[in-house]
């Protein structure tokens, strides 16, 4: 079973002007299929989905403090010391992250650093790890591979960075697939690409996607289930098609209300700074659809059928 | 450099502020007049902390009044130098075009020239002294700060109050000196401190071959007399040692002052714009 | 093409500016075209005057001037006896040996070292390292020989006091150049030290490397497949940029351990006044450093992808 199963994470930066909460005590299952499905974080920009993400690849910086369980094949990977962490990274638990063209190194072909996870991971040598790689690349339909392979980083545009990133990543078959925003900045085709690349990985390898976005519709394309954050908190937790047509929390129904084609109507105010939260629910603030005890009780996460929402509205 | 540390400048202040009232104060510090006589080659004991040299001045004299003349040529070498620099980068960035090609190939030319052979060359042919040595460090020293004022300069030309002030049709002097000049200075002062440090090197390298004056001694000159008199095969280290040192400390204070002054700089341009 | 432009022009603005330098001082030319260091009849010297072509008009002079320079004839020392191409020529070997040994030996040195301290965190070790290697930076290249051959020479007497050899065979040269080889060395050393250390603490917050590590990599390993090619790359230009400095230094080191290099030829020709042996020192100087900076430009596109042309 391995499933990765965040209990209770919750992360803090020491910063200059305080502390800063960004994860606050989330609880998320992710599971390879075929016993589950990929799980898609939506969020807006700031409320802490990057750094979840961080803390689940133990990739957190050296100012930030995790707390709580992120439990994989029974151990909680925050114990890890940094070399057992990069046995799995890579290997079991793989990651895209964002900047596509600044998370590759510039003075290196793109066939060595593919080839880089077979080196590192399998021990393979310079010229089988680089055929690999050309594997890899070839099922990608990535047009001259061989000529592509000794190509470096700048002479690629952002889009074909990405998916050489996610080649990489998934050429290990990882048990768990760590995407931050990948399709943040691409034109739509290359977005198209990009979502079928991510597909693809899930359905071929049994990949369990931990996809973090703000984009709904890939969320919706690639993900089984949502889970919705705001302010560091999971707001809501549902299966996708469910929740596509009728959203229960109200940060959530105003997101979708927000999406171009249905209203792009903008939630008013902004995110809390998570320095200082709003005391109770932390989006009353905004939310159209506040009571009393909105402003000083902080909601619990209710289930219902495997539906989770906190808000006092459904208690 | 980063990760230098609030240590570190500390440090660099308190030693620059030694020397510097050391040559300020060097009447009143030194404990005889540099030129008086007393028997010579004597290791250091209780009246003579250093001992004396070959004609019998006190070292520790020699040394105090040493640093008025190393930290003057210095000093005055690297204003000369960021001067320079500040101005050709400035007219460079600035005004760009037929300006910038001339004064960037007149620079390019000045970084190939080997400079220290240049100075023993004119040196060699004028008459030797400090303020020649000082001048003509200030004349050749001002390439680097020349290129990172240009750079910075081409950035802020762009920036939109600038752009907005040439809208409004502000005179050129006026925005060199209200918009771009504010913008750059704390660029330059972290370069003229490690100017200084490079102009006091030099200085010092070229006095030990004779060029500075025998009037004045550099710390520079107190060393050519101590090897040039045998101080090293006699094995009179309080001649040769502490001169040395004392040119050592003081670069290693204005250095010190100039990387912590830097490191402030890139986290406020990392920081704002 | 442009560049070897650029070059060729500095070259022609410096050898000019050197021919003007004698020319441009007070005193008597004649004096300043040969050296203050020659005893000739009243008779001999018009002929002299005659034959330096003082005579004619600066523009021929000129001409003159460069007609020896292409034929490589740079004029004759007085103080040396000798024309002074082959004064300078007899030592310019161990002048490089010194210099190219140096070199090698401090850059390799100080990017090692500068890469290990930038890349750690902050410790007692990486602070005393980086104070150490700052004190050696901030010495002046003659004084810290003063030192190695004050401590190592005549206190513990490890090494000999002076020469470039005394029995010609290579274990007594070996001996003869430890202590200037080290001087220079650590002078550079130093300075690459402190160049290599800020590169690498600049390269490690970038995104390549959170990369590298959610690939799977740790460690000094990121540091040696990722981070130190990068960090590098200013090095190889700073090198052929700093040929000049690096070579001065170098003449300072031979003075201090009288070694028969171009230092004291420098040293013996400054005492004497011997013009033309110092600016052919100087001219042969500037070609190297010319040469060093073609070379640096020419290697540059061959480690660093993003400046290849067509690509």
């Amino acid at each position: 079973m391995s499933c990765l199963k965040i209990e209770e994470l919750s992360v803090r930066y020491s910063t200059s002007s305080g502390a800063l909460t960004a994860v606050d005590r989330v609880s998320l299952d992710l599971c390879p299929p075929p016993s589950s499905q990929a799980l898609a974080l939506v969020g807006e920009t700031g409320c802490g989905k990057t750094t979840l993400a961080l803390a689940v690849l133990g990739l957190l910086p050296a100012n930030a403090e995790a707390s709580g369980r992120v439990l994989y094949e029974g151990r909680n990977l925050l114990d890890l010391s940094e070399r057992e962490w990069s046995r799995l990274r890579g290997d079991r638990i793989s990651a895209v992250l964002q900047n596509p063209s600044l998370a590759l190194n510039p003075v290196y072909t793109i066939g060595h650093q593919i080839g880089e996870v077979f080196r590192i991971h399998r021990g393979d040598r310079r010229d089988d790890a680089y055929q690999k790689a050309a594997a890899l690349l070839e099922r990608m339909k990535l047009g001259d591979v061989k000529r592509r392979l000794a190509m470096y980083p700048h002479q690629f545009s952002e889009g074909m960075n990405q998916r050489v990133l996610i080649a990489a990543a998934v050429a290990l078959k990882p048990r768990i697939l760590v995407a931050d925003e990948p399709t943040k900045g691409l034109d739509a085709d290359l977005k198209s690409a990009v979502i079928e690349e991510l597909r693809i990985a899930g359905a071929e390898s049994e990949t369990a996607l931990f996809l973090i976005t703000h984009d709904l519709d890939a969320a919706g394309i690639l993900c089984g289930r949502i889970a919705v954050m705001y302010a560091g908190e999971i707001v809501e937790q549902a299966e996708a098609r469910a929740f596509f047509a009728e959203p229960k929390h109200p940060y959530a129904q105003a997101l979708l209300d927000s999406l171009p084609e249905r209203g792009f109507l903008a939630i008013p105010g902004h995110p809390p700074a998570l320095t200082a939260p709003p005391q109770g629910c932390r989006f009353h603030p905004r939310c159209p659809r506040r009571m009393e005890a909105c402003r000083d009780i902080r909601p619990e996460t209710s289930t219902d059928a495997g539906w989770e929402v906190r808000c006092h509205l459904y208690r | 450099m980063k990760a230098a540390g609030p240590a570190f400048s500390r440090t660099g202040l308190v030693l620059f502020l030694v020397f510097f009232i050391a040559a300020l104060f060097a009447d009143i510090l030194a404990p005889f007049p540099p030129q008086e006589r007393f028997a010579p080659y004597t290791p250091p004991d209780g009246t003579h902390i250093l001992g004396t040299n070959d004609l019998g001045h006190d070292i520790l004299s020699e040394l105090i009044f040493g640093s008025r003349v190393s930290l003057l040529v210095g000093f005055g070498a690297a204003l000369i130098a960021t001067i320079l620099g500040l101005g050709i980068g400035l007219v460079s960035g600035y005004f760009k075009g037929a300006a910038d090609h001339i004064l960037m190939g007149v620079t390019d030319i000045f970084l190939l020239i080997p400079r220290i052979p240049l100075i023993i060359i004119l040196a060699a042919f004028l008459r030797p002294s400090s303020w020649l040595i000082g001048l003509v460090i200030g004349l050749l020293w001002w390439t680097s700060t020349a290129r990172i004022v240009r750079s910075r300069v081409l950035q802020v030309r762009e920036m939109d109050f600038v752009l907005s002030a040439r809208c409004l049709g502000f005179s050129h002097r006026h925005i060199v000196f209200s918009e771009i000049l504010p913008n750059i200075i704390h660029l330059v002062l972290p370069k003229f401190m490690l100017t200084i440090a490079t102009a006091m090197i030099a200085e010092a390298s070229l006095s030990f071959l004779g060029l500075g004056d025998p009037g004045m001694k550099s710390w520079g000159m107190m060393l050519n007399f101590a090897f040039q008199k045998g101080a090293l095969v006699n094995g009179l280290w309080w001649w040769l040692l502490p001169p040395g040192l004392c040119i050592t400390l003081i670069v290693v204070a204005v250095v010190l002052i100039g990387l912590s002054w830097e490191e402030r700089e890139t986290a406020g341009i990392a920081a704002g714009g | 093409m442009k560049k070897s432009l650029r070059y060729l022009i500095a070259l022609f603005v410096i050898f000019t500016l050197n021919f003007f330098i004698p020319r441009a001082m007070p005193g008597d030319p004649l004096a300043n075209l040969l050296g203050e260091d020659y005893v000739i009849d009243e008779a001999s010297l018009a002929d002299l005057r005659a034959e330096l072509g003082l005579d004619r008009p600066l523009p021929v002079q000129f001409l003159r001037y460069w007609s020896e320079i292409l034929r490589l004839d740079l004029g004759y020392s007085f103080r040396f006896h000798d024309r002074v191409t082959h004064v300078i020529g007899a030592r310019l070997p161990w002048t490089l040996l010194l210099v190219g040994s140096s070199i090698l030996l401090g850059a390799c040195m100080g990017t090692l070292l500068g890469a290990f301290s930038g890349w750690s965190r902050a410790s007692l070790k990486n602070r005393t390292g980086t104070v150490l290697f700052l004190s050696v930076y901030s010495m002046p290249p003659f004084f810290l020989s003063l030192l190695l051959l004050y401590v190592f020479a005549f206190r513990l007497g490890w090494f000999p006091l002076k020469g470039v050899y005394a029995s010609g065979e290579w274990t007594d040269i070996l001996r003869h150049f430890f202590l200037p080889v080290m001087s220079l060395t650590l002078y550079l050393a130093a300075r690459y030290y402190l160049i290599m250390r800020g590169s690498v603490i600049q390269e490690r917050d970038k995104a390549y490397v959170l990369y590298a590590r959610a690939k799977g990599l740790f460690g000094r390993r990121i540091l040696f497949r990722h981070v130190f090619k990068n960090a590098s790359l200013p090095i190889v230009t700073l090198i052929a940029l700093d040929f000049g400095f690096i070579f001065s230094g170098a003449l300072f080191v031979e003075i201090v351990f009288s070694m028969n290099g171009l230092g004291t030829l420098i040293y013996d020709a400054l005492l004497a006044r011997d013009y033309p042996v110092l600016q052919g020192i100087f001219l042969i100087i500037t070609v190297m450093v010319v040469v060093a900076n073609a070379a640096a430009d020419a290697v540059y596109p061959l480690i660093d992808p993003r400046v290849r042309k067509g690509v």
